[in-house]
């Protein structure tokens, strides 16, 4: 019980350093998209689902989203990561370090294209305004991405 | 039975069940149903967020200080603030020379416009760098309502109010595409409309091909409509191109204000129409 409290706040201070901290900077690190990354190689998928939903629904009231949007989002993502990591025995290790970038590459990319279209109303014609300035994003999620990766690893079985 | 239990608790099954269940959320759009459940926890995060904000913005003032040399960091600050208060007035000056000469013709003259203010800070904004919305630290207990204008020192326009709550407001910038005001060349009058381009800088469109728009002139706000109060400031011409179907011309209009950094705002309470 414990620690679902802690895990619930943790997602709601990733949240605000999100929206309040980070943006004030031009580019910044997706936070919560990279953390349920990392948590779904680490614990699984199945663990980590019901989380990804709450960060998700946080991330869609604190956002002024209109509720599912993130959810979706996230449980997509995460379900790709869970999908692409077991084919690819993702692991801390020579080639899976390269496998990793490339998961977090494609999670960026589709997380911008998607968070674009929900709010340009689907206007497919804007997606390449949603990538521009993507490449910074990726190089920042994927030091973000082994920051919780490590992290994740040394708390353990928390889920 | 066996098999059927297997269907639903496998993973497939689970993220289908959380699509379809989201999904729909999100395409009924009951958005104003969960707007209570919204309000109260903004409201119970708003001061973690000014906390959270504020060292952001110190963090990035000691970034901003190793990024240049001290003096010339202080000289360009004041610079730009000076800059920005110019553009503002120039904008104004020119609009007012117009109004002069056109105001000398007419009895019972009106005062220009007036604002009431109520000054505001940044607490969130768009996390995605798309420089779609910025929330700020007040709402509805302060006076602010929807479709109010938030502008930036000395009438520059920034945005509207788009919602409220309690104690803050979503803003939406007018970078953002579903942002449209009536705009025109300071210099020839050439009317248009202005629409956002996701944090890409601004359009004015719509510019009839017989009127003129130069590189370099002032935009401003028309007043068309009566919702935006003639005069406002909203940047400068950077590039003019007909449309794709050659009916209209199209110009790029770049913002003076630095929408990454911003951080205090005014919304007009009231203005004089």
């Amino acid at each position: 019980m414990k620690n679902k409290f802690l895990l619930f706040f943790l997602i709601v201070f990733l949240a605000i350093i999100q929206g309040s901290g980070m943006a004030v900077f031009k580019h910044s690190p997706n936070l919560l998209l990279v953390s349920v990354i990392a948590a779904t190689v680490i614990f699984g998928f199945m663990n980590v689902l019901g989380w990804v939903v709450v960060a998700g629904i946080v991330c869609d009231l604190l956002f002024f989203y209109a509720i599912g949007v993130n959810v979706v989002i996230l449980v997509l993502s995460a379900y790709g990561t869970s999908f692409f990591s077991k084919r690819f025995h993702i692991e801390n290790r020579g080639l899976s370090i390269l496998s990793m970038i490339l998961l977090i590459l494609l999670s960026t990319v589709f997380f911008r294209i998607l968070s674009g279209l929900a709010d340009s109303h689907y206007v497919l014609s804007q997606i390449p305004l949603f990538l521009k300035g993507i490449q910074y994003d990726i190089i920042l999620n994927c030091g973000a991405f082994f920051v919780f990766f490590y992290f994740f690893r040394k708390i353990g079985a928390i889920f | 039975m066996k098999y059927r239990s297997y269907i639903f608790s496998s993973k497939l099954a689970k993220v289908v069940f959380i699509l379809a269940v989201f999904g729909l959320l999100f395409f009924l759009n009951p958005y104003n149903f969960f707007n209570p459940v919204r309000a109260v926890f903004l409201w119970t995060i708003t001061p973690i967020q000014k906390i959270t904000c504020s060292v952001a913005y110190k963090v990035y003032a000691v970034k901003d200080f190793f990024a240049s040399v001290w003096e010339l960091k202080q000289e360009n600050n004041r610079l730009i603030k000076e800059n920005l208060e110019l553009l503002s007035k120039n904008a104004k000056l020119s609009d007012m020379e117009k109004e002069n000469i056109f105001l000398r013709e007419q009895v019972n003259l009106l005062p220009r416009e007036k604002y009431t203010l109520i000054a505001t800070t940044i607490i969130s904004r768009d996390p995605y760098n798309l420089e779609n919305w910025v929330e700020i630290d007040k709402g509805e207990k302060d006076g602010v309502q929807k479709e109010m204008l938030v502008i930036v020192s000395n009438g520059i326009l920034l945005g509207k109010v788009a919602e409220t709550n309690y104690s803050t407001s979503k803003i939406i910038l007018i970078t953002n595409p579903d942002s449209i005001v009536n705009a025109l060349d300071i210099k020839t009058d050439a009317k248009g409309v202005l629409k956002g381009q996701y944090g890409l800088g601004l359009v004015l469109d719509m510019i009839l091909p017989t009127e003129t728009v130069n590189v370099g002139d002032e935009v401003i706000s028309s007043g068309l409509g009566g919702l935006v109060p003639r005069g406002l400031l909203i940047g400068k011409v950077q590039e003019v191109k007909m449309s794709q179907d050659k009916l209209f011309q199209r110009a790029i209009v770049v913002s003076p204000v630095n929408f990454s950094n911003l951080r205090q705002l005014f919304v007009i309470k009231e203005f004089n129409r």
